[in-house]
């Protein structure tokens, strides 16, 4: 059985269950947000036939029967409302959490990503590190909270010359990847308060958008520069998105990234400079595709579909090594 | 003024001039079973039934924000005077810390009112190691109880505890006391201690009067009486004997101690409340410490240097703060913020989805979510399962899950495999827990910004449509609640200036 961690209305683990079922395969969708408050887990070891069950939805799951998870949204845990005191809330989460993390260890399933190496993929400063090793160009970067490296580097690059962004930001603060006007150098010391990603601007021609799924490379062009905003492609939504080729040695360190970052699926954001030289930006372990899968036709939620359900002999997608 | 209805009960306090300390409200019967059968917080209990019960009155004190102007002072006065105003509350850990924490872990003990950005000026019996039938916390190994000073710095000062205008209760805002550093100097009733942070900055500060004012001068104290969230009261001075101003027509409670005595005329502190007489018959007593005893005594009030206390000192120092911090702000960055940073996927109505996009309308859930994926906000959704924040509603997350809604938010979570470091600490103790209560944080508006945060979007021409189409109605009703929250406010302001210029005008006639 195929397990999809995620919420009731993800449109993208829809349309990925439409696919598993159009090939006769179940997947059932599990949403965190339901336990404890509404499923119950019996977990048994040592004793004869030991069950591994979560009733959920009035339905008992067999969990020793799942043969791969994707890891796709995972929603904080449901915990009960009778628990009033902060304290004792504080503890039953971090109780349910040691119980499920330990959960996810001893099924074994391929996972779509490997939660531990996708959370670490996620980590900014270290993707620019891996795709510097796997052979992919890059801006130059300074991640700094030092105001005086801030302004020794936009010197260097040049105001209007340097883009600037935050590494997620949160869900109620957070800005668009901008390039430093003059003005806002005055306010450069507020960088010690949070680290800032600043970058060399990178003059392009489009944006790229790769999507890989496994061994599959979906390469997307997205037309930024004719947008209403060119520095970040996501801030216009009337753009246009077509299948491209990659330089090969693009493909290679996109190839050679994802399997030192231990990824199965990776959505990565790059540039093309005029000379035709691609430069990474970014990687996201579980960034979006349907956005590029609607306008390309590329088959990006079969291939996550099929990833799912063939069993690959691949070590790396294993969390039981 | 009370009205008397029945016998009171609970009341611990052996001579009139014994200070008056919060009630208990574990050895109050009626109380305590009304808690239990309803699942009451002391917080949550009703004012009115918490005086009937223990003074055996209800009484004329109105929550600060519900105000109705009635009492001798006007809303504009407790609006602009009530902000400084904090209550004192035990560390609800200290079961954690002490062997014997005794009975008082998370109780709010006292009032007081900053008067200065970082210091708290209250009642000296508030750090007292007895009093009130209390079991205090005892040193570790021994049963002695902890110093006053120990006493100080395991409690925390809370503001912003009051109900609002709708009777909601609001998220207090919580700062650490670091030091006692004045305690019963020259044998009289106050205390100063320093709170981390500057919440001054935030709520304002309240200016000590030089003089005590006279007989028949309307006073006014806010506070928290019975620990329960802010109240105003108001009344005239009686008479002054010694140290003492008294005022028996001002009804207050135990947890009231500490509470400014508020000069209607100017807002200055001329007294500190100690003492509250309550009791059916009315012979108790309120009194308080005279302001000219207590800045004789005090070498950190003398420092504060000299005021001039006049209306524009008020204005300057609070209405006008809160008018261009607080509401232009809101108006200006929180508004535009959250129509734009809003779109929190799950939220953006599909038909406006739909409508930018008709040609991607290949089936009814195709169009949304191709399109929600390219949302502005699309940078955090890229985040991919490590951010749950994404899928949920702006509001949510934080507020609903609590601290560790982090550890979910992760998946993998990295805080919690370190559940003990200090990251871990810092976050569960600084982010609003799922019951919308502050954790000890230095939380509130008007602080520095982070640079990314400190500089403006850019992609405003992108976003353009997006303002426009997107602001369902919630969002249009807290627009219209800021905008209407600014209006008061100016309107406030142009009556103090009005006020203002004809006092100034006074002045300046030569016949007077």
């Amino acid at each position: 059985m195929i397990l999809i961690l995620s919420s009731d209305d993800d449109i993208h683990a829809h349309h990925v269950m439409q696919h598993i079922a159009e090939r006769g395969h179940e997947a059932l969708l599990l949403n965190l947000a339901d336990f404890p408050k509404d499923a119950q887990l019996v977990f048994e070891a040592g004793m004869p036939n030991a069950r591994r069950i979560l009733h959920y939805r009035n339905q008992p799951i067999d969990l020793s029967q799942v043969t791969s998870v994707w890891w796709r949204r995972p929603q904080p845990y449901g915990m009960h409302p009778d628990v009033t005191d902060p304290v004792l809330d504080n503890f039953a989460i971090h109780e349910v959490d040691e119980a499920i993390q330990g959960l996810w260890l001893s099924l074994d399933a391929k996972w779509i990503n490997v939660p531990s190496r996708d959370q670490d993929a996620s980590r900014k400063a270290w993707q620019l590190d891996v795709a510097r090793a796997a052979g992919l160009s890059l801006p130059r970067t300074l991640i700094t909270t030092d105001p005086q490296a801030a302004r020794a580097f936009i010197d260097r690059e040049g105001v209007e010359r340097t883009i600037y962004k935050p590494f997620q930001g949160s869900e109620d603060a957070w800005r668009e990847t901008r390039l430093l006007k003059a003005d806002e150098l005055d306010k450069i010391d507020a960088v010690k308060y949070a680290p800032v990603i600043f970058q060399e601007y990178i003059e392009a021609t489009c944006d790229l958008r790769v999507t890989v799924v496994g061994d599959h490379i979906f390469a997307a062009a997205i037309d930024s520069q004719k947008t209403a905003y060119r520095v970040d492609f996501r801030m216009d939504m009337n753009v246009d998105i077509t299948p491209t080729i990659l330089a090969p040695q693009t493909e290679a360190g996109i190839r050679a990234l994802m399997k030192r970052l231990g990824l199965t699926y990776g959505a990565i954001d790059l540039r093309r400079r005029p000379n035709g030289e691609e430069v990474f930006l970014e990687i996201n372990p579980a960034g979006q595709w349907l956005f590029v899968e609607d306008q390309t036709g590329q088959p990006i939620s079969k291939a996550i579909a099929d990833c799912l359900i063939d069993k690959v002999a691949e070590d790396r997608v294993h969390l039981v090594a | 003024m009370a009205k008397s209805k029945k016998e009171g009960v609970g009341h611990v306090q052996d001579s009139p001039n014994d200070p008056v300390f919060v009630p208990n409200f574990d050895q109050i019967e009626s109380l305590k079973k009304k808690m239990t059968e309803e699942s009451l917080t002391p917080d949550r209990l009703d004012y009115g039934d918490i005086r009937e019960t223990i003074c055996g009155t209800t009484d004329d004190s109105q929550p600060v924000e519900q105000y109705d102007g009635s009492l001798g002072v006007t809303r504009a006065f407790v609006d602009t005077h009530q902000s400084p105003v904090g209550v004192l509350r035990w560390h609800t850990n200290l079961a954690s810390v002490y062997t014997n924490p005794g009975n008082v872990a998370g109780v709010r003990w006292c009032t007081g009112t900053l008067i200065a950005d970082n210091l708290f000026l209250t009642a000296g019996h508030c750090f007292d190691q007895t009093g009130g039938g209390w079991n205090r916390p005892r040193v570790n190994g021994t049963s002695n109880i902890i110093s006053s000073q120990e006493i100080a710095t395991r409690m925390n000062v809370e503001f912003n505890f009051q109900v609002n205008s709708a009777g909601v209760q609001q998220s207090p805002v919580s700062f650490a006391v670091e030091e006692l550093i004045e305690y019963r100097l020259d044998g009289l009733d106050f205390a100063i201690v320093r709170l981390a942070g500057n919440p001054g900055q935030q709520f304002g500060v309240t200016r000590l009067a030089e003089d005590d004012g006279t007989t028949g001068d309307m006073i006014c104290i806010i506070g928290h009486p019975a620990g329960q969230p802010k109240r105003i009261e108001a009344g005239p001075i009686t008479n002054f004997d010694d140290f003492r101003v008294r005022y028996n027509d001002i009804d207050t409670l135990g947890g009231n101690s500490g509470s400014g005595i508020l000069r209607a005329s100017d807002g200055c502190i001329v007294g500190i409340h100690t003492n509250g007489g309550c009791n059916a018959a009315m012979t108790g007593s309120n009194f308080g410490l005279r302001v000219t005893r207590m800045r004789a005594a005090s070498p950190t009030i003398q420092g504060l240097g000299a005021h001039t206390n006049t209306i524009r000192d008020i204005i300057t120092s609070t209405v006008a703060d809160r008018i261009t911090t607080v509401v232009a702000d809101r108006l200006t960055t929180v508004r535009d913020d959250r129509i734009q940073t809003l779109p929190s996927f799950d939220q953006v109505p599909t038909s406006i989805l739909r409508d930018r996009r008709p040609t991607t309308v290949v089936d009814d859930l195709r169009p949304t979510n191709v399109l929600r994926d390219r949302r502005p906000t699309s940078i955090i959704d890229d985040r991919g399962p490590t951010n749950i924040l994404l899928d949920r509603g702006p509001t949510s997350v934080l507020l609903d899950q609590g601290p560790t809604s982090f550890i979910a938010d992760r998946g993998t979570d990295p805080i919690g495999d370190r559940k003990a470091s200090g990251l871990d600490k810092q976050f569960s103790d600084r982010i609003p827990d799922r019951f919308g209560n502050l954790r000890g944080g230095l939380f509130g508006e008007g602080g520095a910004m982070p640079f990314v945060m400190a500089t403006p979007h850019h992609a405003t021409g992108a976003m353009a449509g997006l303002q426009q189409t997107y602001t369902d109605d919630s969002e249009a009703a807290q627009i219209e609640e800021l905008v209407a929250y600014y209006e008061d406010l100016s309107a406030m302001a142009e009556e103090i200036l009005a006020e203002m210029a004809e006092i100034e005008a006074l002045f300046d006639d030569p016949t007077n």
